[in-house]
């Protein structure tokens, strides 16, 4: 880990803590500033700073990103005991209710997305998302994030916002 | 493993959208049924394992089962079906028009986007008080297949592929989905401007799938679409089956074809035979062609029941022999169940940014690799 970047200057600074979904990691893969996009990434996942959840693994996996994503897991999924948390279970079904569009809710797969949503809730983390606009806003996390008073970012946003530093 | 706080009617909702009963579920389960109804009733609480297994059984999402309340219920598409009772809809076809729904929905989302992207319907109406055989010529017209061209394909696999080719270029997405025999021949779904038909790929013959893909496309001319048997007892499904025969077999074609090929006077007892040959001529079913000797009167009454009587009398069925070396590849195979306007259309949505790759991948049902992208473009010539 390179130290002196994207670390707190003083103790008590509040930084911003982000969780990524599917669409941000594939698009930081294939971002035209990539490695040091992923070097950024790299750092503030040491400063525990940005998470995903095992959902996100799992919809990564036939993407090439994945195997660079995989190295760094034990610490991104460091959120996943939440998997049994009522709490978190609770917000996930919430979500998956009011937004049924976005979580195909009558469909066969489980979508990320509101277990991306439910974590950054209930951590009070950002949300960096890259989705298309091939869904309705109400359809896609930043519509969503949104409604729900959730910060959330797109992966440009958070490059500018990170790697100014 | 934990207990979760779920809530019993939101298990039951889900078994219940997936049209199981409470033994289907439970056996599905490997549970008892009484158990279950202890999970339903919210008398006992599942654990995740349960609720995982659940969601793989039922095949809906694990999420879904954690909402605090059902969803209100959605209306499913009209059950026409008569042919063989109207039985209930089993996992898979729910599924199935669950799946083409999401897709009608995701393409009218990118449409409204990058409205280019995405063929609108254009198909002509029709109404039940109209002739059927009228409404087949206009239709072939507007198609512009000549019986020669028809008769040029080379059997009835190859048929199919060119009918539902000339159907796609009318804006429609077709699928052929293998859902079980004797529970539906079809369905068809209209939603807003964007239109489908699935064909149920286990209908015994490549002839019965043609016949279902322009029943099915006769209830979108009449804007009465849902699920159908192809059965002779409801008027829309009547109607739907008297358009589709008129269609591929028009009159005086068939009438031509009799004098020049047998030279009989009709009313006729054709033989098993002559209506083999018949069928072949048209590059339709053996059971098309009986059905319509007999409806435009060039076979007696009663000749169509009499002659597939004996056809309908089970066989064993014979054992499949596979030869790895001339299976089509996997892309091939799916490219068949999801039709090529599906699967154009979202590599065109792709090459238009209007959806990133993950999106892609998610509405084409297969992971989207740049050589599996080569592969369907050459598939799709």
């Amino acid at each position: 880990m390179r130290k002196g970047r994207n670390m707190p200057l003083f103790p008590d600074e509040e930084l911003d803590v982000y969780v990524f979904d599917t669409s941000a990691w594939v698009n930081a893969g294939l971002h035209r500033n990539s490695e040091k996009v992923w070097m950024t990434i790299i750092d503030l996942i040491g400063y525990r700073r940005v998470f995903t959840c095992s959902q996100v693994m799992i919809e990564l996996k036939p993407d090439p990103i994945y195997e660079r994503v995989k190295r760094y897991e034990k610490a991104l999924l460091a959120h996943d005991g939440k998997l049994s948390d009522p709490e978190f279970l609770q917000a996930v079904g919430q979500i998956t209710h009011d937004h049924p569009g976005m979580c195909k809710a009558r469909g066969e797969k489980t979508p990320a997305d509101p277990y991306v949503i439910a974590l950054a809730q209930l951590e009070n983390y950002i949300v960096v998302a890259d989705e298309g606009t091939a869904r309705r806003k109400s359809r896609k996390i930043p519509g969503v994030c949104q409604k729900l008073g959730i910060c959330c970012r797109s992966l440009e946003e958070f490059i500018t916002a990170e790697m100014r530093n | 493993m934990p207990e979760v706080q779920v809530n019993g009617k939101v298990l039951e909702w889900a078994r219940e959208i997936r049209g199981l009963n409470l033994d289907d579920a439970a056996e599905r389960l490997g549970i008892s049924s009484s158990d279950l109804l202890n999970y339903e009733s919210g008398a006992t609480k599942p654990l995740v394992g349960l609720l995982r297994k659940m969601s793989a059984k039922y095949r809906i999402n694990f999420s879904s089962l954690l909402m605090p309340e059902p969803l209100p219920p959605t209306k499913r598409p009209a059950d026409h079906r008569r042919r063989f009772g109207r039985k209930r809809l089993s996992l898979e076809t729910l599924v199935a028009i669950e799946e083409i729904t999401e897709a009608l929905e995701a393409f009218d989302d990118i449409s409204s986007d990058v409205r280019s992207v995405v063929p609108r319907l254009r198909i002509g109406t029709a109404k039940l008080t109209d002739n059927p055989a009228e409404v087949a010529a206009r239709e072939r017209t507007r198609f512009g297949v000549s019986i020669d061209q028809q008769r040029k394909w080379h059997g009835l696999a190859h048929a199919r592929i060119n009918w539902r080719q000339r159907v796609e270029e009318r804006g429609i997405f077709t699928y052929m989905i293998k859902l079980p025999y004797k529970e539906l021949s079809g369905f068809s779904i209209l939603h807003d401007d964007l239109a489908a038909i699935c064909v149920n790929d286990s209908e015994p013959t490549e002839g019965a799938k043609i016949f279902t893909l322009f029943h099915e496309y006769c209830h979108l001319l009449l804007r009465n679409t849902g699920i159908s048997d192809n059965n002779d007892k409801t008027r829309v499904e009547r109607f739907c089956n008297h358009f589709a025969a008129s269609f591929l077999i028009p009159k005086g074609e068939l009438v031509g074809a009799i004098s020049q090929s047998f030279g009989v006077v009709t009313p006729f007892e054709f033989s098993d035979a002559d209506i083999k040959n018949l069928a072949s001529w048209f590059r339709v079913s053996n059971r098309a062609i009986a059905l319509r000797l007999e409806r435009t009167g060039l076979a007696p009454a009663g000749f169509y029941a009499k002659r597939t009587g004996a056809w309908d009398i089970p066989s064993p069925p014979k054992p499949v022999v596979v030869d790895a070396k001339r299976q089509p590849s996997a892309v091939r195979i799916h490219l068949k169940k999801i039709g090529h306007l599906h699967a154009s259309t979202v590599l065109e949505a792709v090459k238009r940014h209007a959806i990133n790759s993950l999106d892609a991948s998610e509405l084409f049902g297969m992971q989207l690799r740049p050589t599996t992208v080569k592969s369907i473009e050459a598939a799709l010539g």
